[in-house]
């Protein structure tokens, strides 16, 4: 299958992508100082380092998948290269799949060389190895999948600038969805309420940063339903993207 | 039993709807041609005729208002009638870091061509468009003419029976433009069927096999290319011992110039015999007939002046 080409093209066009390591250095410098800092107390150390690291995590691997998703389809029809591709026995479908695909790996890996950094940081400077927090950097990825699909449908109309705003947007609405929703029902706007209720999906869901940083167990069943919560949401902007994707004058 | 056309486009309609009022702007309006097998077939036709509208809809890049295309027998947006199509775009865009053997081996797996195939056939099509010495360099180093030749090397990858090329001379110099005719001229030495967008008259004259000229979207001539010049070819005839009378008769006729017993008759190929019998009649002396070699300039000059000003 094509899909397969695609996304091994699209992890190899991303590793290129100087924002990538600027983002990832950035966010390695941060979490290397997090342990620094003065006013931690004791015993509440690791506690509040595991916190504020996956917080970090979650800004920077959301950041780098709005950055990497914006361009991969407007650019290819922008710069002609989708001419190039789409003359040849392509399936559209294959293609926006494969990119998707491709920025995910992309993803993946930062997430698993950042998780295990924040674990050798920890046994480093509190002599302790929590493989718990891949936990929180898995909930982390199915939320980051869930907001690049939207990204994607999205990059089918609007240009990478305008996705930019629209991705984080999406991000903060999905994170302050419970209060923005209770806000809305007792304003004028109630209208638009069940919009933000119903259809949105509640990204604070993935949130296990207080959870993992205060060592409480988070079972499997729990991260297997986040993975079909997330699931469900990608596809359905993946499959909308798709049908927007097949009709597109490119 | 007739071959089926290599490419059939029936009542092909794309209108474009365009900035914030939503402008509409017919870029095709009801075009329909066949382009047979096993030949070069040129499309014309100024800026802003329909030219890459009608190759774009041809490849399935656009959806269309009305119409019915088929390559091969099979329709055009279907994976299997790709499988048989080559296509340069007008400045083919490339990632510029990889090399040509790494973008050819791209192309080559979008084929689902084994990997020792898509290496035999890499270096045979690099070394036919002149680009194996750089196999292995950058594209960021080539020039626009190299990356036309690489443009031509990625439409090939799949030995094609249908070329489709927009502009292929663009951008090569006067070598390369030969190397570009003799490559299409190969190919359809080899029964492939080339279909060509261009803007070089004389290129296309000496290549085309068949032409058909749109403008503002609609089908103004279409034939073999040899044909549709020479059947607008004129005679230049000069006269002595020119009466008045056959003055007044050659008027309406074919008269260019005349004064005196002098007289330049521009007459087409249909009427040239019927206009010798009424000179010699009236006793006029012929004094010399000179053929006008008419070019596809001409032609196509002639077709979107004589279009424009019916329309006038």
């Amino acid at each position: 299958m094509l899909i397969k080409v695609f996304c091994l093209d699209t992890f190899r066009e991303t590793l290129r992508k100087k924002v990538l390591y600027f983002i990832f250095l950035i966010t390695f410098l941060l979490i290397l100082a997090t342990p620094r800092i003065p006013s931690f107390q004791v015993g509440v150390q690791i506690t509040l380092f595991k916190d504020i690291s996956l917080g970090l995590v979650s800004l920077s691997l959301i950041i780098m998948g709005i950055s990497l998703s914006v361009s991969q389809i407007p650019k290819e029809i922008e710069s002609h290269t989708i001419y190039n591709i789409l003359s040849k026995p392509v399936r559209r479908w294959e293609f926006f799949l494969g990119k998707y695909l491709g920025v995910m790996l992309t993803i993946f890996l930062a997430a698993f060389i950042i998780g295990f950094i924040i674990i050798l940081i920890a046994f480093l400077n509190f002599s302790v190895w929590d493989f718990a927090i891949f936990k929180g950097v898995l909930a982390i990825l199915f939320e980051s999948a869930l907001i690049n699909s939207f990204v994607f449908l999205v990059s089918i109309f609007a240009t990478p600038t305008v996705n930019v705003f629209l991705g984080l947007f999406f991000y903060l609405i999905g994170h302050f969805k419970p209060d923005l929703t209770h806000l809305l029902q007792n304003s004028s706007l109630k209208a638009i309420s069940p919009v933000i209720k119903f259809i949105l999906p509640n990204l604070e869901s993935f949130n296990l940063n207080e959870v993992i940083g205060h060592n409480v167990p988070v079972k499997p069943l729990f991260l297997f339903q986040l993975f079909l919560y997330s699931l469900s949401y990608t596809l359905f902007f993946l499959l909308l993207g798709l049908i927007f994707f097949e009709k597109k004058d490119v | 039993m007739a071959k089926e056309s290599a490419i059939s486009i029936k009542n092909l309609t794309k209108t474009y709807k365009t900035g914030i009022k939503r402008r509409s702007i017919k870029a095709v309006d009801n075009l329909s041609l066949e382009v047979p097998q096993g030949c070069v077939f040129g499309l014309l036709g100024p800026n802003g005729a329909g030219k890459t509208t009608t190759l774009k809809a041809i490849l399935g890049f656009i959806q269309v208002d009305q119409g019915n295309i088929q390559i091969f027998g099979q329709p055009n947006t279907s994976i299997k009638s790709h499988q048989y199509v080559g296509f340069l775009p007008e400045q083919p865009y490339f990632h510029l870091h990889l090399t040509p053997a790494e973008i050819l081996d791209f192309f080559g797996k979008l084929f689902r061509l084994p990997q020792k195939t898509r290496q035999e056939r890499a270096e045979n099509i690099l070394e036919l468009v002149g680009l194996s010495r750089y196999a292995e360099i950058p594209l960021s180093k080539f020039s626009k003419g190299m990356l036309q030749r690489l443009g031509i090397a990625q439409a090939m990858i799949n030995n094609p029976d249908l070329l489709i090329l927009d502009e292929p001379a663009s951008g090569l110099d006067p070598i390369g433009q030969i190397d570009m005719r003799n490559i299409i001229l190969s190919q359809k030495q080899a029964g492939k069927t080339i279909l060509l967008s261009s803007h070089q008259l004389t290129e296309v004259e000496k290549i085309c096999d068949f032409i058909a000229i749109i403008d503002e979207g609609r089908l103004m001539a279409s034939g073999e290319t040899q044909k549709l010049i020479r059947e607008e070819q004129k005679v230049e005839i000069n006269l002595v011992n020119v009466s008045p009378s056959l003055h007044l008769k050659l008027k309406p006729l074919a008269l260019k110039k005349g004064k005196g017993k002098r007289a330049t008759l521009l007459v087409n190929q249909k009427s040239l015999q019927r206009v010798i019998d009424q000179v010699r009649q009236d006793g006029a002396e012929i004094k010399s007939v000179i053929p006008q070699k008419k070019t596809l300039e001409d032609f196509f000059l002639e077709t979107i002046g004589k279009e424009k000003s019916d329309a006038n």
